[in-house]
């Protein structure tokens, strides 16, 4: 990926989008010109509604129902994180991180598998590639509603496990549920982007270690692990950002009921069902930062140690 | 010279550039908000699945060349629906002249201000099912026409029961009969979602209690009353007459379970009844499902009656047109042919005692008795936390995982808390 290259000091400066009229030939002046329909066509698309949503989550709805928005101050932030609604809040804040973190550790090991699987195959290998891709394919609120057939109480996987559980009934089997859709329907997305890095292992560096006597293990823990890792870390991370805002499978699985009401279904609950549209901004909002938050640790952290991981390949 | 001509260049195209994108701007909002033309009243309701909502357009537009109506169909599901009604309304958009709503967004909907007054001449309440003009009306006035009936009744299996249980103590003792036969006795809808609400309401209602002051403006449900109607449902889990797995029934659940043979009651609104009859590969039962009146404490139950109106935009840019429209989409005759074409239940009395129809479907005079004993849901501007509080606690409750009581003081606090005019 394009993160392990370090940005070149005398790279040509960045084309100044918004230097309109102030360049020093008309030509710089024209090209200004010409990217300001794109500028803003995207602070339409972009900026307008992040700005509007910060503005009503510092107003609440006049209860006549004209738009006569009233100035609020915090209050809906307040009232989310520390008000009347701190327990649903931080609830569904656990429940977030919690599906997050297990839905992506499962996803990487099952999709890092499924990868070396893909790779391996000699025979019938666009057959493989296209049953472990068929379930990313599938749009997720289908994947949701075949879950949730699957799991009724006379559903296939009890008549296969021969056990009655009641998976949507109770709070961990529920849980459960959710998060073997999620890694069902994504661990093909992780293991598309490690298929990518593995085809980037020159088969050149496993003969050399083979030759020197590597064993297998020895080989994927110091060959193949650190040469995907940058196109493994760009996965989590892309996964990780999705899986904090996941809505649809509880939506559609359990309507967030036994402990899977997520932020984004409790933002919906409060902004859509309730419409209260300042205190669903205040909630998105504080999503958004949560999520933006993650995603700056992330890069952070990881491209130091996407840098390092590449040294290692080399290295090795 | 040639840098100011350069300039005025710049400047026409990027002004040719900015109006082909607020062209395409507007062009997307016109896609996206069906075009009224002036003078056509436009209805907006659930997808016409039957065709008959359309036919009934063409005959009122053919009598009306001069006030066309038009159907605009919203999204199938109930949530979106509203979502869509709402966005226009708080636009102040005169798009929809009327629309078809649920019952339980008349409350919020005209406490808004967003819809116009029905005149009562236009709608003799008489006509209706009290629950149906209950459903309606907002502060005595009528704000939305009653237009489909949806009764919560009892299917039972008339091969093996002789008589339907007219009481909750009844219907218990009947269970002896499904573990006879290794089946479960009893299911309504009791997954945590807006039908377990209903079935909670109605539970407490059979019992003699309430969910909400007749004022609507406080939580009723710690009392005696309300603890017998959520025991009904609380102890059917412990003692078995509700089977474990109806914990995740919703209708459809429910449905198959009673269809496949598995149940002997099943609380359910009314379609059950032709799927369950009509034979076919889905249902095991055909010929032997028969309907009556839920049971409650000592008397037959107190069903909630679902169903959809009839609102006019307080926004309409002509309310006469389209309140006359209303009347003649849900009057008499139409509500015939919905009964006759779309097999729903119609909200005027009177046809429910009309021979010819009662022939065809001989399960009428029940749901008259239903519907006559029927109350609408609980009325509330905030009627989605409202129904949160009540199905998220009487959920703790049937899972066991909350005594009975500490639901009701739950619900009672969350209720109250929904009810707050701080929203």
């Amino acid at each position: 990926m394009t993160v392990t290259t370090r940005p070149d000091a005398e790279r040509t400066p960045r084309p100044t989008g918004m230097a309109v009229g102030t360049g020093p030939s008309g030509c710089r002046s024209a090209g200004g010109w010409l990217v300001l329909p794109t500028l803003v066509l995207l602070g339409l698309v972009i900026g307008y509604p992040i700005v509007r949503a910060l503005w009503l989550s510092l107003h609440t709805e006049a209860a006549t129902g004209d738009r006569t928005d009233v100035f609020v101050g915090l209050a809906n932030y307040l009232r989310a994180l520390v008000g009347r609604d701190h327990g649903g809040f931080w609830n569904s804040v656990g429940v977030t991180v919690l599906f997050a973190v297990t839905t992506v550790a499962l996803e990487v090991v099952i999709g890092t598998l499924l990868a070396l699987l893909m790779q391996r195959v000699r025979r019938g290998r666009s057959l493989v590639l296209g049953s472990v891709l068929v379930p990313w394919a599938i749009p997720t609120a289908v994947t949701a509603v075949l879950w949730k057939w699957m799991l009724q109480p006379d559903g296939i996987v009890n008549a296969v496990l021969g056990k009655k559980i009641l998976w949507t009934g109770s709070e961990w089997p529920a849980r459960v549920a959710i998060i073997v859709a999620d890694t069902w329907k994504t661990a093909p997305f992780i293991a598309l982007l490690v298929l990518a890095g593995l085809q980037l292992v020159p088969p050149s560096v496993h003969e050399a270690a083979r030759v020197d006597g590597a064993s297998a293990a020895q080989r994927f823990w110091r060959i193949t692990l650190p040469m995907i890792w940058p196109s493994l870390m760009v996965a989590v991370l892309f996964r990780t950002l999705d899986a904090l805002r996941m809505y649809d499978l509880p939506a559609i699985l359990t309507e967030g009921a036994n402990g899977t009401t997520t932020l984004s279904l409790f933002t919906y609950q409060a902004a859509l069902d309730q419409a209260r549209f300042g205190y669903g901004s205040a909630l998105s909002t504080i999503t958004f930062l949560f999520v933006f938050a993650v995603a700056i640790a992330f890069v952070r952290i990881l491209s130091r140690r996407i840098v390092a991981g590449a040294g290692a390949g080399k290295v090795a | 010279m040639r840098a100011s001509r350069g300039r005025r260049g710049d400047t026409a195209t990027l002004l040719a550039a900015l109006g082909a994108a607020a062209a395409l701007l507007a062009g997307g909002c016109a896609g996206s908000l069906p075009y009224t033309a002036d003078g056509e009243i436009t209805v907006a309701g659930a997808k016409d699945t039957s065709g008959n909502l359309n036919k009934l357009i063409d005959v009122w537009n053919a009598a009306h060349p001069d006030k066309k109506a038009r159907y605009v169909e919203l999204a199938a599901e109930s949530g979106l629906q509203r979502q869509q009604v709402m966005q226009n309304f708080l636009a102040h958009s005169p798009t929809y002249d009327a629309v078809i709503t649920d019952d339980t967004w008349t409350t919020e909907f005209a406490d808004k201000g967003w819809l116009a007054p029905l005149p009562a001449d236009d709608f003799p309440p008489h006509e209706y099912f009290p629950a149906a003009v209950d459903a309606g009306t907002v502060g005595g006035t009528l704000y939305a026409a009653p237009y489909i009936a949806s009764p919560v009744v009892l299917f039972y299996r008339d091969d093996l029961v002789a008589r339907p249980p007219r009481t909750w103590s009844e219907l218990i003792g009947d269970c002896a009969i499904a573990a006879a036969h290794q089946m479960g006795c009893y299911a309504g809808q009791f997954a945590s979602y807006e039908g377990l609400t209903v079935n909670v309401t109605s539970a407490i209602r059979s019992a003699g209690g309430d969910i909400l002051s007749v004022d609507g403006t406080r939580a009723v449900v710690d009392t005696p009353q309300a603890r017998h109607g959520l025991e009904f449902l609380v102890n059917g889990f412990r003692q078995g007459y509700i089977p474990k797995e109806a914990i995740t029934y919703q209708e459809e659940e429910g449905r198959r379970a009673f269809q496949r043979g598995s149940l002997l009651f099943l609380s359910n609104y009314s379609y059950v009844y032709a799927r369950a009859n009509t034979p076919g590969p889905d249902t095991a039962i055909a010929g032997k499902a028969a309907v009556a009146p839920i049971p409650g404490l000592d008397n037959p139950g107190v069903t909630s009656v679902g169903g959809h109106m009839m609102a006019v935009s307080a926004f309409s840019r002509h309310r006469q047109d389209t309140i006359e429209f209303v009347r003649y989409f849900t009057g008499e005759d139409n509500e015939r042919q919905l009964l006759l074409k779309q097999s729903v239940a119609p909200v005027w009395r009177k046809l429910y005692d009309d021979p010819d129809l009662i022939k065809r479907f001989p399960f009428l005079p029940t749901l008259k008795e239903s519907l006559e004993r029927g109350r609408a849901r609980p009325k509330t501007a905030n009627y989605s936390a409202l129904s949160l509080a009540v199905q998220t606690a009487a959920y703790a409750a049937l899972q066991g995982a909350v005594s009975v009581d500490a639901a009701l003081a739950a619900m009672s606090d969350q209720i109250d808390s929904a009810l707050d005019g701080d929203r």
